[in-house]
């Protein structure tokens, strides 16, 4: 670990690992077994939150599929195509980086970064539509001719969508930071960039899982 | 370098291919198939994701196994949550319920 009685701190890069590594594929096998852990544990966060949604579906399926009418499916949709732009503009950044193009590599997590405000921007759009017509729980929910079942449902969406979007926003963070330090010649250390990559993939594959369960619900007849 | 790009752009397409195909067949009455096609689009669009963005096409076997794990620790976390609620029975809940099913013998 660097200490500053050790002189100023190394400059490190593509070639150089940091120093408990004996070399850069090491140390990107090492982060990317870490990655990959931690997104077995958030398989699991998001996986039982999905896991009480199915129970309540096989249990009540007609009441869950007139709830789920009232989600807003285009701006869903839209969102989903936003979302895998990002990701691939996230994968686009990886290749650029492993061909050692600097000034690409900025641009391509600008764009993710973008693409994921867009992304926050119109789910809050929503969060306002569902306001106003009524669907919050416990503020002020009025389809009450569904029984409990709606509400439990627009429960679910609440805690579902937003816990996705307080990992998109940290997602953001990151990859604004990546861009900000590449972009001023200090990229970080040779496999944050994939590891942040790893992240945003996930999290786009989350939402890959929660637009089918959520918007496409009960739009037939 | 450009034959990579070309992959992850060509998945990008085949994503939003899959995508207007799922919204698309949420409109079309298959009765109860309208979960099994929407998941297995999901599933697909998912392998996409991971196989090619998340490079586990290039990644070691050990990388794999635990990228597999997880989706192992899911399965069961599903698995059990439905094997619970599928054979959960009236007939379960103690007294009141039961009272009228079993004869009582005097």
């Amino acid at each position: 670990m660097w200490t500053a009685s050790l002189g100023p701190k190394p400059r490190m890069s593509e070639a150089t690992p940091a120093f408990q590594f004996a070399s850069v594929p090491q140390q990107r096998e090492a982060a990317t077994l870490g990655m990959w852990t931690f997104l077995a544990t958030e398989v699991l966060f998001f996986g039982a939150l999905i896991a009480a949604y199915s129970a309540y579906r096989i249990a009540w399926p007609d009441e869950i599929a007139a709830a789920a009418r009232h989600t807003k499916v285009a701006l869903g949709a839209i969102n989903t195509a936003v979302l895998l732009t990002s990701s691939a503009f996230m994968a686009s950044a990886v290749a650029f980086d492993e061909a050692k193009r600097r000034r690409p590599v900025v641009l391509c997590l600008l764009a993710t970064a973008v693409l994921g405000l867009l992304f926050i921007g119109i789910k809050g759009y929503e969060y306002c539509l569902e306001y106003q017509e009524g669907l919050v729980p416990a503020l002020n929910f009025q389809l009450g001719r569904y029984g409990g079942i709606g509400e439990l449902f627009f429960l679910f969406y609440f805690f579902a969508t937003g816990f996705h979007a307080v990992h998109l926003t940290i997602g953001i963070a990151m990859v604004v930071m990546l861009a900000v330090r590449t972009g001023a010649g200090h990229p970080p250390h040779a496999p944050v960039l994939r590891m942040v990559g790893l992240y945003w993939h996930f999290v786009d594959i989350v939402w890959i899982f929660l637009f089918p369960l959520i918007y496409l619900p009960g739009r037939v007849g | 370098m450009s034959a990579v790009l070309r992959t992850i752009w060509g998945c990008w397409a085949a994503l939003v291919v899959l995508l207007a195909t799922t919204t698309g067949l949420a409109f079309v009455p298959l009765g109860r198939w309208n979960i099994v096609v929407a998941l297995a689009i999901a599933t697909a669009k998912a392998l996409i994701v991971v196989i090619v963005f998340m490079e586990l096409r290039r990644s070691s076997g050990l990388v794999r196994v635990f990228a597999g794990a997880g989706f192992l620790w899911l399965l069961i976390l599903l698995g059990l949550t439905g094997a619970d609620y599928s054979s959960r029975h009236e007939s379960y809940i103690p007294n009141t319920l039961q009272l009228h099913e079993t004869p009582v013998k005097r």
